[in-house]
């Protein structure tokens, strides 16, 4: 967390989120599905009736999800604290809750997905993926097979993209530096093959749930 | 009836050459996501086993029908070495991670309660053949940890597999046919010790 203010104002969405989350008096509608383990492609991208969509897939029940739909909970087991030279999770505290890329049992295994994208309908067979903002400290990086972090996201730095293959899936690793909720505005684009239009899915809202 | 009683003779007479061949593979894995050590329990005969379970197809091998086709896509080259994980110069390398091709090679304990063996068993490389100069390095990327280790003084003969699922990388130094057996043992919270036969594994590298 960088500021004081921005600490007190994920403390009272969180708050609220998790108040939102646990009232039977909201409607169905409102009522969040929290994934907390296995398999998810988080960040699952479709190419349908000529729109960009961004969804959440379950993997361990086969369930598909808008993002607005769900919270991606961070485990406590996940509270680990920042591996050597990995200067880019620095916050102020050695702590902090991080997703790996491999599968860990009692933890969301969140990836990303586009196997619902056929080959030849976007230009190199590519998409973009941008995480525009998040609230608090977070990092997205996956490791080389030296232990080299690449990272594709740093709430520091601003805005971050990286470039994924059509039809194809992977895993990231999710650093957050303190617990609380956490909102990543996340888009995807791509150009179409047939006409080079730039079509986007827009800005779209994902929810994290880090705990304490 | 008659054809059919042929029939049968040629199919048992194929079987029984397969068998007696020994050395017959009858999958070869290039590419893809495959828990090379696919550990197991059967509670009924107290006896834990090592397959191959293939991702793509939901198969599960015998891992002495399997060779794994290292080919050139996994080749890296390097200017420097790392102790313990890679050769200056050639390496081939089965990436931690996903890459389309290549190799993704893990090892699982999905079929089975690790709870039930306290939480951990431990796999050894109880043997290797391996060309010339040729070492295999299985580690993990994130934590340093080296897993196996064909070279003594790595001081990597075994492991203990405490995940259900994980995915190491795979360093191989020099080209040629690898053998690597694998043995996994364990304490089973109500039928006590059990120890697995010796699986041996075929690595055609380059």
């Amino acid at each position: 967390m960088r500021t004081l203010p921005k600490y007190a104002a994920v403390a009272a969405a969180a708050a609220a989120v998790v108040a939102t989350a646990a009232s039977p008096a909201t409607a169905e509608t409102s009522s969040p599905t929290v994934l907390s383990e296995g398999h998810a492609d988080v960040l699952g991208v479709a190419y349908e009736d000529g729109a960009l969509d961004l969804h959440v897939h379950d993997e361990e029940n086969d369930a598909e999800y808008a993002p607005s739909e769900v919270v991606l909970a961070v485990n406590r087991a996940a509270k680990t604290t920042a591996p050597a030279g990995y200067d880019f999770l620095a916050d102020g505290d050695s702590d902090v809750w991080i997703l790996p890329d491999t599968e860990v049992e009692g933890l969301l295994f969140a990836g990303w997905a586009t196997e619902e994208i056929a080959p030849g309908d976007f230009a190199g067979d590519t998409l973009t993926l941008t995480v525009h903002d998040a609230w608090g400290d977070v990092d997205l990086y996956t490791v080389d097979d030296l232990g080299d972090p690449t990272v594709l996201f740093d709430s520091d730095q601003g805005p971050g993209s990286f470039t994924v293959g059509a039809g194809s899936h992977g895993h990231l690793n999710w650093a957050f530096g303190e617990a609380g909720v956490y909102k990543l505005t996340v888009e995807a684009e791509g150009v179409l093959a047939a006409t080079g239009e730039t079509v986007s899915t827009g800005e779209v809202d994902y929810w994290f749930w880090v705990k304490k | 009836m008659r054809s059919t009683v042929i029939k049968l003779g040629a199919v048992l007479g194929a079987v029984v050459s397969l068998a007696f061949a020994g050395q017959a593979h009858a999958a070869t894995i290039a590419s893809g996501h495959v828990d090379v050590l696919a550990f197991s329990y059967d509670d009924t005969a107290n006896a834990l086993d090592i397959n191959v379970h293939q991702h793509s197809t939901g198969a599960t091998l015998e891992a002495a029908d399997v060779v794994f086709d290292v080919h050139s896509g996994h080749l890296v080259n390097r200017t420097t070495a790392v102790a313990c994980k890679l050769d200056a110069g050639q390496n081939w390398v089965l990436p931690r991670t996903e890459t389309s091709g290549l190799i993704w090679a893990g090892w699982s304990t999905e079929d089975l309660s690790l709870a039930a063996f306290g939480g951990s068993l431990q796999a050894e490389l109880v043997d290797a053949v391996t060309p010339a100069g040729g070492n295999v390095s299985v580690y993990d990327a994130t934590t340093g940890a080296v897993r196996f280790h064909t070279d003594p003084a790595c001081n990597a003969p075994g492991t203990a597999i405490t995940e259900t699922h994980h995915h190491p990388t795979w360093v191989f130094t020099e080209p040629g046919t690898y053998e690597l057996t694998f043995q996994v043992s364990g304490t089973h919270s109500t039928d006590g010790a059990v120890t697995s036969p010796e699986i041996t594994y075929t690595f055609d590298v380059g």
